[in-house]
This record gives C-alpha cells, sequence and structure tokens, in this order.
C-alpha cells in the first residue's frame, strides 16, 4: 500500500476544508485513484455500475433464451464463456447476475446502515440500560454467522428477493450499530459536547451536528467493506437454493448450476466465480484504501496540513 | 469584595456533592456488591457576589472542574444545593435549566476540543442564538462577536483546527458570551497556552470583566493566574475546600498548610513547570478521591500533622469577612512564606506580555 503519500495528502481529504461536499467528494475521489489497489477498486466498480445499468444493452443474448442444441459448451466467438446446461448464454447471465448481486446488496447494506446507525447512536449517547439492552440484542444477532442466521430466517419468511435483502440487512447491521456506538461513545467525551450542552442544546441537535458528522467517514469504509460481504452471502443462499428463486441468474445460483455439470463443462463455475471474485475483490480493495485515506487515526495529523 | 447585604450572594452553593460511580457492568455490578465511589465534589460552600471574581485553585484532580460542570448541570450533582440569585440550579430539569443558560456560562479546559470540529466559527458563533431561539434584534453579529474578542472578522471562515489555541479560547469565550451570561465559569483559561497567550486571554477576560459586569468564578492551578485578577481565592484539595479569603491576603498569609505548600512552588510564572514541581515541595501525590485519607485529608502530606489529624475531621471555620479555613493547627502556625511570593512579579511578567 502506498504508505509514503499519507501522511500529508490523506489528512488533507479528511479534514473539512473549503468547499462544498461536492469538491470534497471529488479529492477524495482523486485521492484512492492515487493509490494502485483503490484504482483498481474503482475501476471495477465503475464497470460494474454500467454493467448493471446497461444490462439489456451490453449482454449479447437474453439471459433465460434456452438453446438446448448447444448447451454446455465452452467459450467461442458466439458464446464468450459459453453456454450452461438449457444452452442459455453464460455472459448474458453473468451480467444480469450482477444486477441480482447489487440489487440484493445494496439495499441490504443501507438497511443495515439505517438500524445499525439509529440504534448504535442511541445506545452509544444515552449509555446504561438503553446500552445493555442494545448490547444483548447485537450479540444475540452476531453469535450466528451470517450465512447461517440469514438461512435460519429464510426458512421461515421464505425465498423471495425481497426477504433476502432483508434477512441479509439484519445480519449485517450490528457491525453499523457497533461502529456507531464506539464512535459515539468516543466522540461524546469530547469537549464540545459539553460546550453544546452548557448552552442549551438538545440531544437531538448534539447528535446530529456534532456526532454523526464524526461517524459518517467509518461508515462509509464500512458500507464498501459490506458490500462484498452482501453480494457473498446473497450467493451462498442461492447456492443453496434458498436465495433469489430461479430462473434468476444469480451468481449462487450460476455456482450451483454450474457444479452439477462440472465434469462436462467448467465454464459456469468459472464464469460466476470471476465475477464473484472481481466484484468481492474490488469492493474490498475501494474499502482498504477509503480506510487508509480517512484513517480517524490519522486526525491528530490535521492540524499540520494546510492548503486552503 | 465583600457581600453586597441588600441582595445576597449571585451565586451560592451548599455543601454540593458529585460522587461518581465506578460501575463496570451488571456481571461486576452483581459479583461485586461493594458500591465504588468516587467522591469528586465532598461538601463545598461558597458563595460569589454580583461582579466579583473568585479565583478556585487546586492541583490536577482536586475536582474543581467537576465543581464547575456539576452547577451548570452538566453532571447531576449527589446532594446539596447550588442557586443563581437565589434560584436553586441543583435538580432541575432541562426545559427549566433553558432560560438559565443565558444567564450563567462555561468556558471548558481545552481550548482545542471545546469546538465542535466540523463548523466554521461564524456557525458556531451564532450556536448558542439559535440554540435558544433568540430573536434576531438581541443577536450580536459574528463579526461584533469577533470584534468583542479581539479576533479580525476573517477568523469567521475558518475550522476550528485552523485556529491556535489562543484564538480557540477566545471563540470559545464568544460563545459563552454571546448570551450576556451574568456568571461565567472560567475553567483553567490558560491551559495549553504560551505565555504570552496566556496573558493575552487573562488581559481580555479582565477588560470584558470591566465592561459587562461580569461576575467570574476562575478556575486553575496556577496561582500566577489568580493572583493576576481574581478578589477572592478558594483552594481545593480531594474535593474540599481548605482555604477560602480575600486574594491578597491568601498570597501573603496563607492560613491552611496546603495553601502554603502551593504557594511555595508558585512563583514560576510557566503554567508547564507548576505542575511537576508542586510533587517536590509536597511529597507523594494527591491522594483518589475514590478513597480519600481519614481525618484531614491532607495529613499524610502535611509536615504539621499530628495524631488529631489522622482522626478527626477539621471543620471549615467561618472567620467572618468569608474568609474560612479548614485545619485543626491554623492559629498555631505562622505560614507566610518565607521569600514572600512573587505575585507581584509574575503580574508584571503577565503584564509585559500585553498587547
Ligand atoms: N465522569 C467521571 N467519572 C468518574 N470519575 C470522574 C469523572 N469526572 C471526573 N472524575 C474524577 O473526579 C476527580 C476530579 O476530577 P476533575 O476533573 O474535577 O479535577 P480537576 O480539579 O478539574 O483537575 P484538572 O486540573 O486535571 O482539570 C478525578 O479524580 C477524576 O478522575
Ligand atoms: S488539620 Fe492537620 S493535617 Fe490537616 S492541614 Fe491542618 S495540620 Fe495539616
Ligand atoms: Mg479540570
Amino acid at each position: 500500500m502506498a504508505v509514503a503519500a499519507r501522511d500529508g495528502k490523506a489528512a488533507a481529504v479528511r479534514a473539512p476544508a473549503a468547499g462544498g461536499a461536492l469538491t470534497r467528494l471529488g479529492r477524495l475521489i482523486r485521492e484512492v485513484a492515487r493509490r494502485p489497489a483503490g484504482l483498481f477498486g474503482l475501476i471495477v466498480i465503475c464497470l460494474l455500475l454500467v454493467v448493471v445499468v446497461a444490462a439489456p444493452l451490453v449482454a449479447p443474448y437474453s439471459p433465460y433464451a434456452q438453446d438446448i442444441v448447444h448447451r454446455l459448451q465452452g467459450p467461442s466467438l458466439h458464446h464468450l464463456f459459453g453456454t450452461d446446461e438449457l444452452g442459455r448464454d453464460l455472459l448474458s447471465r453473468v451480467i444480469f447476475g450482477a444486477r441480482i448481486a447489487l440489487g440484493v446488496a445494496i439495499p441490504a447494506v443501507l438497511i443495515a446502515m439505517f438500524v445499525g446507525l439509529l440504534t448504535g447512536l442511541i445506545s452509544g449517547y444515552l449509555g446504561g440500560g438503553t446500552d445493555q439492552v442494545a448490547i444483548v440484542g447485537m450479540d444475540a444477532i452476531q453469535a450466528f454467522p451470517a450465512v447461517i442466521l440469514a438461512l435460519a430466517l429464510l426458512a421461515v419468511l421464505g425465498p423471495s428477493l425481497r426477504n433476502v435483502v432483508i434477512v441479509i440487512g439484519v445480519a449485517l447491521a450490528p457491525g453499523y450499530a457497533r461502529v456507531v456506538r464506539a464512535m459515539t461513545r468516543a466522540a461524546k467525551q469530547n469537549q464540545y459536547v459539553e460546550a453544546e450542552l452548557s448552552l442549551g442544546a438538545s440531544t437531538t441537535r448534539i447528535a446530529v451536528h456534532h456526532l454523526l458528522p464524526n461517524i459518517a467517514a467509518p461508515l462509509f469504509i464500512l458500507i464498501a467493506m459490506d458490500i462484498p460481504s452482501a453480494i457473498a452471502i446473497e450467493a451462498g443462499l442461492a447456492f443453496l437454493g434458498l436465495g433469489v428463486p430461479p430462473p434468476s441468474p444469480s451468481w449462487g445460483a450460476l455456482l450451483a448450476d454450474g457444479f452439477s455439470y462440472v465434469l462436462i463443462s467448467p465454464w459456469a463455475i468459472i464464469a460466476a466465480s470471476a465475477a464473484l471474485m472481481l466484484t468481492t475483490l474490488g469492493f474490498a480493495m475501494l474499502g482498504e484504501t477509503l480506510r487508509d485515506v480517512l484513517d480517524p487515526k490519522l486526525s491528530g495529523t490535521r492540524r499540520r496540513r494546510k492548503k486552503r | 469584595m465583600t457581600a453586597d447585604p441588600q441582595s445576597g450572594p449571585l451565586l451560592s452553593v451548599r455543601d454540593l456533592r458529585t460522587f461518581f460511580s465506578d460501575r463496570q457492568g451488571v456481571i461486576a455490578r452483581l459479583l461485586r456488591r461493594k458500591s465504588g465511589e468516587v467522591r469528586a465534589v465532598d461538601g463545598v460552600s461558597f458563595d460569589v457576589v454580583r461582579g466579583e471574581t473568585l479565583g478556585l485553585v487546586g492541583e490536577s484532580g482536586s475536582g474543581k472542574s467537576t465543581l464547575a460542570r456539576t452547577v451548570m448541570g452538566l453532571v447531576p450533582a449527589t446532594g446539596g444545593s447550588a442557586s443563581l440569585d437565589g434560584r436553586e440550579l441543583v435538580g432541575l430539569r432541562r426545559r427549566e435549566w433553558r432560560p438559565l443558560r443565558r444567564r450563567i456560562q462555561m468556558i471548558f479546559q481545552d481550548p482545542a476540543s471545546s469546538l465542535s470540529p466540523r463548523f466554521r466559527v461564524s456557525f458556531l458563533l451564532r450556536e448558542p442564538y439559535v440554540i435558544n431561539k433568540v430573536p434576531p434584534d438581541q443577536q450580536a453579529s459574528v463579526d461584533e462577536l469577533l470584534d468583542m474578542v479581539g479576533l479580525s472578522a476573517e477568523q469567521a471562515n475558518k475550522y476550528p483546527h485552523e485556529l491556535s489555541g489562543g484564538q480557540a479560547r477566545r471563540v470559545s469565550i464568544a460563545r459563552a458570551l454571546a448570551l450576556h451570561p451574568e456568571v461565567l465559569f472560567a475553567d483553567e483559561p490558560t491551559a495549553g497556552l504560551d505565555v504570552s497567550a496566556a496573558a493575552s486571554i487573562l488581559n481580555l477576560m479582565r477588560d470584558l470583566r470591566d465592561r459587562l459586569g461580569l461576575t467570574y468564578v476562575l478556575i486553575t492551578h496556577d496561582l500566577n493566574v489568580v493572583g493576576y485578577f481574581a478578589d477572592r481565592i478558594a483552594v481545593m484539595y480531594v474535593g474540599q475546600l481548605v482555604e477560602i479569603g480575600l486574594g491578597d491576603r491568601i498570597l501573603a498569609h496563607p492560613r491552611h498548610p496546603y495553601t502554603q505548600a502551593l504557594l511555595a512552588c508558585a512563583p514560576v510564572p510557566d503554567p508547564h513547570l507548576n505542575e511537576g514541581h508542586l510533587d517536590n515541595v509536597l511529597g507523594g501525590e494527591i491522594p483518589s478521591p475514590h478513597d480519600p485519607p481519614s481525618g484531614c485529608r491532607f495529613h499524610p502530606r502535611c509536615k504539621y500533622a499530628d495524631p488529631r489529624c489522622t482522626d478527626e475531621v477539621p471543620r471549615l471555620e467561618d472567620l467572618g469577612e468569608g474568609e474560612m479555613v479548614a485545619c485543626h493547627h491554623w492559629r498555631r502556625l505562622d505560614l507566610t512564606p518565607q521569600p514572600p511570593v512573587e505575585a507581584t512579579a509574575a503580574a508584571a511578567a503577565v503584564a509585559q506580555t500585553t498587547l
């Protein structure tokens, strides 16, 4: 990782320097793109977004169009990734699979974030009994591995796109709650919270104006890191047959189907796992770069930078 | 300065106590039934009259900040009372506190962290008005507030981390004074500032006091600071007052052995040198308020201690004229500092660096 670049510039991004949110976002993106891992993450994610938005235009075939005669083929000029057991074009299925992957992961992570944010802010700020209850709740959820919990909940709720989103959101929420709670408790120690209180500020005002902005950066990082987890959980559920129901081309379903025919043609598995790996890696690298750039531990060096 | 007999004290604190429980969690509390308490403030009484500056001195950890935060309603009092102009402050609900916030304000110990980091100075200076819904015609403009504390108008666009310690201090003072309070608690206003910045802050505070008729409770562990402009001085030790009296008298003729020890190490006009220095003179550390010594809390470090001091708690004896002392033997001791304290020299050093 580009350690050398960290000191001065990294801090520059974090400081709430001149300019609006857009300028700041621009500077953040530029800073991330300067690092190889960050650049890789950005490129992968941009490609993914293009593919997701323009799936019908990019995909050579419909993901559902069967062509039994040409089933289980290897890569060719007609089918770049080959075909599956029903003769469907694997490239098209992988492309539409990206829609499912992100279509599940992004709302699930947003749900997790909102639930976690609210719980974490309240339990961190109020402390005491409220906090204890919240902690027990988080422990109860986190006692199970996310996939197992999601499986159990889906078995009860029944598999559907909406339920998959909710279940993954619930499984990931405690992670956010914990981070937000810890950050809130730390931010609460700052003397400015007492200074605000002594001016008569309400709890809500303090939470929204003076605590939230300080925990926004770590949340940002957590979101980038959690999207691949959500994608992996979604694929895992689909692989086990409890995800988004067929014939949706979820990457997990592609893997499961490909698995049955792996001895005849490995291409479904190769295509789906490549897509999964690339996406996961992209988000993880972006997340890690973001963490380096925004690392809260660097806040001490903020004073040193000066650039209007 | 003596109390105005007609109106009574502006701020009156009686037997104020603030204990913190040092509980860990549910389980730990169940296992160890013993309730641990930190007696940060343990029975403090004093009055402040309008226009007066009371200096509150004591070592680190003696409970000065906690006392101020308790009076301000930021931490709940365990017992006792504090009243502003006859209105009880202890136990008020937040809503009841609101109108009083405009009459009593505080500036906090750490200048760098007492300003919310994500907002510009202009936002921070308008905040008191926004929070308290002050009608526009009663608001001072940002420029006026900056001018009042000697900052230029262009500082309005800065973020707190772009300010120096002294500038951040001034912004805090402007925020506290925006609401025209009568009483201002100033917690270590010179902490973390170099000598010249500290001196100009003190000058500013004195100016403001004279201009706005403010009443200060000035908290510090630096006797040079109180010597500079406190009318009366209260000395705090492990959560209790040991001596209170006119500033000049205390600096020249301390009655309590602890005050004497403080004075013995005071003449270093550098606040950073002072703290370490104190331990050399006194030997040992300030006892923990979690487990205060028996009898006189100062006895383990007092060179005049006798068996009575270990057993019997000395009362805070009222000598009239606002003078009090809590020591069994003060009448028998002559504690006038050997080389008279160089408070005047210190004040001169402060005055030299005046703007
Ligand atoms: N929230 C709290 N919980 C538990 N103990 C506390 C709390 N706040 C303060 N204390 C304890 O109370 C005692 C007095 O602290 P306080 O901050 O009032 O001292 P101080 O005189 O202001 O010292 P300093 O000069 O360092 O600011 C200390 O022992 C401190 O550890
Ligand atoms: S009471 Fe005893 S121990 Fe306490 S200050 Fe007086 S002489 Fe020292
Ligand atoms: Mg303090």
